[in-house]
């Protein structure tokens, strides 16, 4: 499992970056749509053996040049391993307590200020993000790799929040596939992080924590994946978090598929009439002109 | 094809971290659904659920702070991924949508987004946008401006990021040139200048200085566009997105990493009622509404041009006579009537594009109608 921590230094230039190494690939942008990465979410995706996970909006108690918090990215990845076995079977355990701290965090307060915010802010003083800041990335690579250490040990020190006695029985429809529901409905964080563990676990899919979502209509544009998909409205600007569990429908491309087929036998079975009509009337003419 | 004009234009955000893009673009857009609510010719939507969620969700952190009284200058933290806003101007009453689009990007990849990341990457996608601007809005520090002190008059340049402003300037400049039949505007926007105008309910009147400090400070970035695109249009707009606030307090404090090794730190209290009373932005949403249809106006009279030939070519191509025998063939095989169809057809076009131009030309001279508040300024 990879660790990228990324956060903002106080000065005017010292802007968002990650402290140590950068994640290959920027690819929590194709979800820009439906999440604002300065306020609390949390971006989940597994395909081809490999997952992602974006934590994001985590707030510090540091402030910039203007006095604006600063919040923290964390992004994750990693190859998945079958649930029952040892080994990586770490990362999961790890994965899945940070995000149960996180919604719990986000539940207790809602600027997400908690344990996580706690925990960030402990591994590296306001000074010391400046100055990692501020040095080009080919240096302090002693440090940061330090950091980057210290961050993995201090996230595998997370213990899980333990699951609240169900009142009532979850709502079916968090069984289905594909689902919305706000944060707060009943049993949708528990339901969320199941789909999270078998996401860790390798099976392909999402499980999405979006701030910009009101509504299952607003994620319409979410990149088209197969497997099941997650999505919870964190509802502290937009939505609201306690909107009861939707099903969502299948893919489109699974119900188009069928479709360019009839298309394509719609043109081509009066074409293949006309041609034979054309045949016929051509050989009556040649007929009547040999009698 | 869509007969109906379809006209997109881009608008570009041009500042480094912590001046108020966002916060401006999140102002422009709601006072712009308010302001032009009551205005007969014009209105603006939200083109999408994105852009109204973006919007909405900043909208409700700020007013949820000044109504709190606890306005910290920091309530909109700073932008760490680029985004999206699309809008829709709408001509009412008539058939008719410009459309047009607002970047923003994390400010300090102004002056260099990580060398080989994918930050980099992404930064050459916000740098094109930009430079493909119809408009490019300068969003100006103004505390920076008037308060750093004289000791420190040295720092300013490289604070306000003057260099780098100017390259993004003349890549814009020379891609306005080569399109010099479209009409190209820069805006200077000072912001956070509720303390230094009186019309904000300030006590003191500071508008000519801060304007001379700004053409002072930015007469690079002013003899770029003057050599680059002479044509643009250059103006000077001093905008209040909050209005309801007053500096107490700006100090210099060290800063690691910060030019000369120190930051001004603002310090602002709410001035009751604590309700955001935006200036400037009518007259910004003005101009950007007059640019962008006046574009199109342009763009829409280039089509009609064309459409014109076009329909005048067919229309007597439709009529040629081409001796007895063969016009009798076309008309027999149809041929005669299918010239006319595309004739009519093209003669509808060139009539739908005429209607468009008129219709541009009506909105324009409703808005010119319009009175400029005595912010607005001509820098060139
Ligand atoms: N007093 C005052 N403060 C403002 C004004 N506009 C923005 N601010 C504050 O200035 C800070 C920076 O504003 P942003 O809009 O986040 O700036 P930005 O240019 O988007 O910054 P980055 O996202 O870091 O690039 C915020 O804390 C705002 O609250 C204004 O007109 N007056
Ligand atoms: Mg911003």
């Amino acid at each position: 499992m990879h660790v990228y921590l990324r956060t903002r230094g106080a000065p005017r230039k010292l802007d968002y970056a990650f402290l140590g190494a950068a994640p290959g690939s920027r690819w929590w942008d194709t979800y820009s749509e439906l999440t604002a990465t300065e306020r609390p979410c949390l971006l989940a995706v597994t395909s081809k053996d490999r997952w992602r996970v974006l934590i994001s909006g985590v707030p510090s108690a540091r402030t910039d040049s203007v006095g604006t918090l600063v919040y923290y990215t964390l992004v994750l990845d990693g190859s998945p391993c079958p649930s029952g076995t040892t080994g990586t079977g770490q990362d999961r355990a790890t994965v899945l307590a940070l995000a149960s701290r996180w919604l719990d965090d986000i539940t207790r307060h809602p600027e997400g200020r908690g344990v996580l915010s706690e925990l960030l802010d402990s591994l590296c003083s306001s000074a010391e993000v400046d100055r990692l800041l501020a040095a080009r990335n080919s240096e302090l690579t002693a440090e940061r790799a330090e950091l980057t250490t210290r961050l993995a040990t201090a996230l595998a020190s997370l213990s899980p929040v333990p699951s609240a006695q169900d009142t009532g029985g979850p709502s079916p429809v968090l069984l289905a596939e594909r689902w919305i529901a706000g944060r707060t409905a009943p049993g949708a964080d528990a339901a969320f992080l199941a789909r999270l563990s078998s996401l860790l676990s390798g099976e392909d899919g999402q499980a999405h924590l979006l701030n910009l979502v009101s509504s299952a209509e607003d994620i319409t544009t979410l990149p088209e994946k197969s497997g099941p998909l997650a999505v919870l409205i964190e509802g502290g600007m937009v939505g609201d978090s306690a909107m009861p569990a939707e099903a969502l429908p299948g893919l489109t491309s699974e119900v188009v598929t069928s479709a360019p087929k009839a298309r394509w036998r719609a043109a081509v079975v009066p074409t293949v009439l006309t041609a034979l009509i054309l045949l016929l009337v051509g050989l009556a003419l040649i007929a009547g002109n040999w009698t | 094809m869509d007969e109906r004009s379809v006209f997109e234009y881009k608008i570009g955000l041009l500042a480094p971290s912590r001046v108020g893009k966002s916060t401006l673009i999140a102002s422009l857009l709601t006072e712009g659904q308010q302001q032009l609510a009551q205005d007969s010719s014009v209105h603006l939507l939200t083109a999408d659920r994105p852009t109204k969620n973006r919007l909405g969700a900043t909208y409700n952190l700020v007013s949820g702070a000044l109504k709190a009284r606890m306005f910290e200058p920091g309530v909109v933290p700073s932008t760490s991924d680029p985004s999206w806003f699309r809008l829709l101007l709408e001509a009412r009453g008539q058939d008719l949508q410009i459309r047009f689009d607002m970047l923003d990007y994390p400010g300090a990849w102004l002056e260099g987004a990580g060398e080989g990341t994918e930050d980099e990457q992404k930064w050459n996608e916000c740098e094109a946008f930009l430079a493909d601007s119809s408009v490019l809005i300068v969003p100006i520090d103004s505390v920076l401006l008037m308060d750093s002190g004289d000791e420190n008059a040295h720092l300013l340049a490289s604070h306000l990021s003057v260099f780098q402003i100017n390259q993004a300037v003349l890549r814009w400049a020379k891609n306005r040139r080569e399109l010099s039949g479209e009409p190209a505007m820069i805006v200077f926007c000072p912001v956070k200048c509720e303390t230094y105008l009186s019309d904000s309910g300030s006590l003191q009147d500071h508008a000519g200085a801060l304007r001379d400090k700004v053409v002072d400070q930015f007469s690079d970035v002013l003899k770029t566009v003057r050599d680059a695109a002479p044509h643009a249009a250059v103006r000077y707009l001093p905008i209040d997105t909050f209005g309801c606030v007053e500096l107490v307090s700006a100090r210099w404090i060290r800063a690691q990493g910060s030019p000369g090794g120190k930051m001004l730190m603002p310090k602002y209290r709410v001035r009751p009622p604590g309700r955001i009373v935006r200036k400037g932005l009518d007259d910004l949403l003005t101009l950007l509404c007059r640019q962008l249809i006046d574009t199109a106006r342009a763009q829409s009279e280039r089509a009609t041009a064309s459409r014109q030939t076009a329909a005048l070519h067919s229309r007597s191509y439709a009529e040629l006579r081409e001796g007895f025998f063969r016009d009798l063939w076309l008309n027999f095989n149809g041929e005669r009537d299918r010239r006319r169809h595309a004739a009519a057809s093209d003669e509808r076009l060139f009539a739908m594009s005429q209607q468009t131009t008129q219709s541009l030309f009506d909105v324009l001279t409703a808005l010119a109608g319009r009175e400029s508040g005595p912010r607005l300024h001509h820098l060139s």
